[in-house]
């Protein structure tokens, strides 16, 4: 017993090291934005900045685009999830297993090819506007979280869902409370991916007239305003790394306890 | 035994008997039936063990009493009921399941998983909480430590017990176990082992257990069915009587070497001849006691205090120098000395065959009670081991 103690010490004496190397690594990501927002406030200051470039560099124009970067890349990661751990679950029951290689095979041609054909294919097919940049979006994020879904219920033990069906839980009993929550760390960090991806690819909806960071991108290209560019390339990036970072906590937090 | 409790009521605490009629099952594109008509009645209260080489079906068997896996063709009754008539989630709540490593879910504290079957069953949450109480108490875990742990921060005999204290929660007549004890080490085996045996004599549920382990069957079992391929049940008997007269070379390499080692495991001394021993009390004379002696297969005799405990002994010789009673008279010349090793009826032949080697004497003492019932010798042992193999061919029960 006192070897078990011993090990049980071990144990919680490592868990708080572990947590704290957790808690720098998500400390990390808002210093990284900050040093982003700080260089390019010293940028702007020291550029060149003409009355056409200031219609585009103002708090308004940016903080709409924002937004609108924003529910393109949550609009569209909430239809992926929608679409993809149903279908994940669907394609991890006995039966369906048959399926799974050309559902996978599908979603890796909507990822696989470059997202600015998807979206310049489709808008050509069904025109310009919101909703298609949220279909091509979706197409071309579906992978990751339909992947994690399917990979997450797999890599459930067998066993413990034997142990579920052997003292009579019913099999939807089994998926809900024993191999969901299992499931629950992977399946998080496809969601992640999928999230991240689309707010990459909220960028191009610019293209087809769906708004966002893109704008300023566009703008910049077309006019040859760099630090129009400039500013919307690093907003962008810092969008990113922001919104990856909001889900790492939630994934912190969503974790099963004990596992 | 097994005219203790025969009905299949459950939750009533005892066991139930299992009977398996014509059960085959076959896979779809598989010529050979995994399990090919089996036959089997596990009364009630008993410890079953299936035991047999990997792939012979002894799990697809197990796994059919609780329609895990549903049989092809057959019977299956538990209790006298056909399980088959039965809702399978509302039945398996009622049977007991444990496999290897517990099949604890790591999200869920011990407790949670205790509480599962009783919380399906709706019990109430202060019956539950007090049940989840008395199971981890029942197996030895003290509930206010080990509760509101998950199952990772347990050991694996930890887990094991608490697999078991889940398994038992809801109080099930028939308790099935598929090679539970497999994925820990040694010494935790045996100790979960000799728990499982108190348990048992506690609960006397009906517990089919799987194992490839012939060691195990013999030490756990009340009964083994050796399984061959489809489940053929080649042999289906008492440790002893399988050890003691294998039905083929099959069931001969199972048991594997030193068959008649395990035999003198499973036997105890209470139930066997004891040697011919003169015994004597300190009142006795010396004539007579030597009278007795000399009608005995060894030269002393075994001198008991008032309550007839063995003390020590007395040789032919010292006897023939005393006139009158023995007494305490003593000559250590002579090879008298003091009967430091006793041992019990309880003890198996191989305690006593172990005692015989330590004493460093051809005769040690055997008391009941502490009482003085006879003394076991190396001959002793061996009439034991043909009388069993005689026993076990003339009863020749399969």
């Amino acid at each position: 017993m006192s070897t078990l103690a011993e090990q049980e010490l071990q144990a919680t004496g490592a868990a708080p090291s572990e947590a704290d190397r957790k808690v720098w690594a998500l400390l990390s990501a808002p210093a990284v934005i900050l040093v982003g927002a700080l260089g390019l406030f010293v940028y702007l200051s020291n550029a060149t900045i003409d009355d056409s470039m200031k219609a585009t560099l103002n708090g308004q124009v940016i903080a709409t685009q924002i937004r609108e970067h924003l529910v393109l890349s949550a609009v569209s990661t909430v239809i992926v999830l929608c679409i993809a751990v149903p279908l994940g679950i669907a394609l991890s029951r006995k039966g369906a297993k048959v399926a799974t290689p050309i559902v996978l095979a599908l979603a890796n041609i909507g990822q696989g090819a470059p997202a600015i054909g998807i979206i310049a294919l489709l808008a050509v097919w069904l025109g310009i506007g919101f909703w298609v940049a949220i279909l091509a979006m979706s197409v071309y994020s579906i992978l990751p979280a339909l992947r994690n879904t399917l990979v997450g219920l797999e890599q459930v033990d067998p066993a413990l869902v034997d142990a579920g069906r052997g003292i009579g839980m019913s099999a939807p009993a089994v998926l809900f409370k024993v191999e969901l929550p299992l499931a629950v760390p992977v399946i998080l960090a496809g969601i992640r991916t999928t999230l991240v991806l689309n707010v990459g690819m909220a960028a191009l909806a610019a293209f087809i007239g769906a708004g966002g960071l893109g704008n300023m991108v566009v703008t910049g290209v077309k006019l040859f305003q760099i630090p129009v560019l400039v500013t919307g390339s690093i907003l962008i990036a810092m969008l990113a790394l922001a919104v990856d970072w909001v889900a790492a906590i939630a994934e912190r937090f969503l974790h099963p306890k004990g596992v | 035994m097994s005219d203790t409790n025969s009905n299949g009521g459950s939750g009533n605490g005892s066991g139930a008997q299992i009977e398996l009629r014509n059960v085959t099952k076959r896979y779809a594109g598989q010529k050979i039936a995994a399990v090919d008509n089996v036959n089997l009645t596990i009364p009630a209260g008993e410890i079953v063990m299936f035991v047999g080489p990997s792939g012979c079906g002894k799990t697809t068997t197990m796994r059919m009493i609780n329609r895990l896996i549903e049989p092809t063709d057959g019977e299956i009754l538990i209790g006298g009921e056909d399980v088959r008539k039965k809702d399978p989630n509302e039945l398996r709540r009622h049977i007991g399941y444990v496999i290897q490593a517990g099949g604890l879910f790591p999200h869920m504290t011990v407790a949670d998983n205790i509480a599962l079957v009783p919380k399906m069953l709706g019990w109430t949450a202060s019956k539950i909480a007090e049940r989840v109480r008395e199971m981890l108490a029942l197996v030895g875990l003290e509930p206010g430590q080990f509760a509101n742990r998950y199952p990772r921060q347990l050991s694996g005999g930890q887990q094991q017990r608490v697999g078991v204290a889940r398994a038992l929660a809801a109080d099930p007549p028939v308790l099935l176990m598929d090679e539970p004890f497999g994925a820990v080490d040694p010494i935790t085996r045996a100790h979960l082992q000799d728990e499982l045996l108190s348990l048992q004599d506690e609960l006397s549920k009906t517990i089919v257990f799987v194992t490839h382990d012939f060691d195990e069957a013999v030490k756990l079992g009340d009964r083994i069915v050796i399984l061959a391929e489809g489940s053929k049940i080649v042999q289906y008997d008492e440790p002893g009587a399988i050890l003691a007269n294998p039905a083929d070379d099959f069931v001969r390499g199972f048991i594997g070497e030193g068959g008649a080692m395990k035999l003198l495991n499973v036997t105890r001394l209470a139930d066997i001849e004891l040697a011919n021993v003169a015994s004597a009390g300190p009142g006795d004379t010396a004539a007579q006691v030597l009278e007795k002696v000399n009608n005995s297969e060894v030269p002393w005799a075994v001198v008991l205090d008032d309550s007839k405990r063995p003390v020590r002994w007395i040789t032919a010789e010292t006897l023939a120098e005393i006139d009158g009673p023995i007494g305490d008279h003593s000559n250590a010349d002579n090879g008298d000395h003091n009967a430091q090793i006793t041992i019990s009826g309880r003890s198996t032949v191989q305690e006593a065959l172990e005692a015989l080697l330590k004493a460093d004497q051809n005769v040690v003492p055997v008391t009941v009670r502490r009482r003085y019932v006879g003394s076991v010798t190396l001959n002793v042992v061996q009439n034991a081991i043909n009388q069993l193999r005689d026993k076990a061919k003339a009863g020749g029960r399969k």
